[in-house]
């Protein structure tokens, strides 16, 4: 069986003869190449997706370097169904951003298909490798293509910055397992790992979770994100909230379960208030600045901040459940925020700017880009049926389970939070709710009308997003998915020992009437916020005349617009909070 | 001796970051960082582990970390081109 590295090596191999025949080949072509190479990718994902449903975990042994007696000598692609599942949301994410600017020669040259491509190759390998150093080497390449990719804004350099020195406390917390176990292996190293209890093993953990967060965009690792997002090109931006994020999340995950969950045992209690904590303030942090924002693309990076946060916390409960909700959820607002930021793109190609007040009323034709505004935002508010929704049931019916009964409530607030801010800019701009402002600047021009390529990758990305929570036995196979995903001994087992433990029995969850309840509230009060903010000017003035409400929105604004300086001041407070709260666990 | 060597690599990391922190100029400030990101080669370097493998990452982790360099010194230019500053506190305000 030859698939399992196609997901790394098509990209990359179309990447190169791009880049060496970029003068020669017409933009057409190399559109089409690119584009191409990421439904191949997608379509070996989905037959990768099949075979680990029935087979639990297929390993693959590069050069068939095959593990004797328990130590791997060669480097494994270890592909599960939660592997799977993101080569398939990475590939299908970078198909529709790349042909969204297929007519639009001012998306890019054939030099941007090759950073597209690179990007793509360095997301499947992170999904897939089952050796700690090589997914160090498939962050850095992401970054590397990211750099490149967000180097046109003015934080691209901000963003450069965070993510080296995340790099840095990664490769730290991989150089320690590798010092303690002499393998680089992840199940290897997590059944070494697993025998004792060992306070280097915690300071790993710590490292690379630090290190790890800075992709995922947690507070306060999260300050790179707006500003790389603000002038980024749509397809770039689209990629960055829909992906690296959940390529964050997945690798402390996998590194969790895989490599420390055995040695962090003792301490699973300490780690999972602190995940929840720090999640918990990202969700509030990032759903009341992305209320506060009126720049549209700002606002859709801070809302995948907030949801940033929900996923972490779900991560962190330790639960199958739990995780199955995030698989779910992580899915759905991937492709919604994708599909939002390729709205923002075809925005600002037809009027030249995507701020909330200068576009008041003006963006009235045409009204399938007000729906899909409108029912990207419904879905991030977890719309019943769609998957954001499942996600929801699924991750609030572990949380209240394991006593948390206030993570439905704050997910509640952060998902209704954000989905306001997007229902009162499409309010705005396509309806002309409320007053039209007084603008000190003449209207910016943009070109009037967009290309049909343009609304049909966004359309489809929004319609997968939402549509695929309407599919059979779906939660089922999310919590099967993350029951294999949390299965350490059986991990080892399968790639150390090449056994093939029982699959685990799942079943669907299906939804109460609290829950259906409790979800059409959300939108409910999404949309009636946004309402109130524009038009019911008593309540925004009562609220604005309070003082504290004032400061704290001006703390944020200016946290948000950092230079280099705050957002390393900021990362380092951060790991030296996680750092702290390691040392609490040990003593 | 292994414990001095996990010193010496923490204490490369908080300089370095120190660099960052109070750097008034972006060339500057890219040194800096590579000072911290050498601390990982000491970490690598500080155990026994130093075999075939262990030398294989090491390689590896200075060819990564030569590559981020280059990139960040790109940016760093990009910055300038940019807004005409080289003061990393002003590089946000775009050059009208």
């Amino acid at each position: 069986m030859l698939t399992p590295p196609i997901p790394v090596v098509l990209p990359l191999l179309a990447a190169a003869l791009l880049a060496a025949g970029h003068r020669l080949v017409p933009r057409w072509l190399a559109v089409l190449l690119a584009v191409g190479a990421s439904l191949a990718v997608a379509c070996v994902a989905v037959s990768m997706l099949v075979y680990s449903r029935d087979a639990g975990l297929v390993v693959y042994w590069f050069g068939g370097w095959i593990p004797h007696a328990g130590h791997a000598p060669g480097i494994a692609f270890a592909i599960d169904n939660s592997a799977a599942m993101l080569v398939l949301l990475a590939s299908v994410l970078a198909a529709a951003a790349m042909s969204f600017g297929f007519r639009n020669p001012e998306s890019g040259g054939t030099l941007f298909y090759v950073l597209m491509l690179v990007f793509l190759a360095a997301a499947s390998g992170i999904a897939l490798t089952g050796d700690l150093f090589n997914l160090f080497l498939f962050v850095v390449l992401l970054s590397a293509s990211l750099f490149v990719l967000c180097a046109a804004s003015p934080g691209g350099f901000e963003l450069a910055v965070a993510h080296t020195v995340g790099l840095v406390l990664l490769l730290g917390g991989i150089a320690l397992v590798y010092q303690r176990t002499a393998a680089l292996n992840m199940a290897e190293a997590g059944r070494i790992l697993a025998g004792r209890s060992d306070p280097v093993a915690v300071a790993a953990f710590a490292l690379a979770a630090c290190g790890l967060l800075v992709e995922t965009a947690i507070v306060p690792f999260h300050l790179w994100l707006a500003g790389a997002l603000q002038e980024a090109p749509a397809p770039v931006g689209g990629l960055t909230v829909g992906i690296v994020i959940e390529l964050g999340l997945y690798a402390i995950t996998r590194l969790y379960w895989v490599v420390f969950s055995g040695a962090l045992n003792p301490y699973e209690n300490g780690v999972r208030n602190l995940l929840v904590t720090f999640g918990a303030i990202t969700a509030l942090v990032g759903a009341a600045t992305c209320f506060a924002e009126s720049h549209l693309k700002r606002m859709i990076g801070f809302s995948a901040i907030a949801h940033a946060g929900i996923m972490l916390m779900g991560v962190a409960l330790w639960s199958p459940s739990a995780l199955a909700g995030v698989n779910l959820y992580a899915m759905a607002q991937a492709m919604l925020h994708a599909a939002l930021f390729l709205g923002a793109g075809i925005l600002l190609h037809r009027m030249g700017t995507v701020d909330e007040f200068e576009l008041h009323g003006r963006a009235r034709r045409p009204r399938w880009l007000a729906i899909l505004f409108f029912l990207g935002a419904a879905g991030l508010a977890g719309l019943p049926p769609f998957t954001s929704f499942w996600g929801d049931v699924m991750l609030n019916g572990a949380a209240i389970r394991l006593g948390y009964s206030w993570i439905p409530w704050l997910v509640f607030f952060a998902q209704a939070g954000t989905a306001s801010a997007i229902f009162r800019f499409s309010g705005r701009a396509f309806l002309g709710w409320g007053a039209a402002p007084v603008l000190s600047r003449p209207h910016s021009k943009g070109h009037g009308h967009a290309p049909f390529s343009m609304y049909a990758s966004a359309s489809a990305l929004l319609l997968l997003g939402l549509l695929a929570g309407l599919a059979p036995g779906l939660t089922g196979a999310a919590e099967s998915a993350a029951l294999y995903m949390q299965d350490r001994a059986g991990y080892a087992q399968r790639v150390l020992d090449m056994l093939t433990p029982y699959p685990p029995s799942v079943h669907d969850v299906s939804a109460t009437a609290a829950d259906l309840t409790f979800a059409l509230a959300g939108v409910t009060m999404a949309l009636w916020f946004a309402w109130a903010a524009v038009s019911h000017l008593h309540i925004r003035r009562a609220v604005t005349r309070w003082r504290g409400f004032d400061h704290a929105m001006r703390f944020l604004r200016m946290v948000h617009h950092p230079n280099v300086v705050v957002s390393v001041v900021w990362l380092i407070l951060g790991t030296a909070l996680f750092g702290v709260a390691a040392c609490c666990w040990i003593l | 001796m292994t414990s001095l060597a996990y010193l010496v690599a923490i204490w490369l990391f908080l300089a370095g970051l120190y660099g960052v922190i109070t750097s008034r100029h972006l060339i500057h400030l890219v040194m800096c960082l590579s000072v911290a990101q050498s601390s990982t080669f000491v970490v690598l370097l500080a155990g026994q582990r130093l075999d075939g493998v262990g030398r294989t990452l090491l390689l590896l982790d200075i060819v990564a970390q030569a590559a981020l360099t280059a990139l960040l010194l790109a940016l760093a230019v990009a910055a300038h081109a940019r807004s005409g500053e080289l003061d990393p506190k002003r590089t946000r305000v775009v050059r009208e």
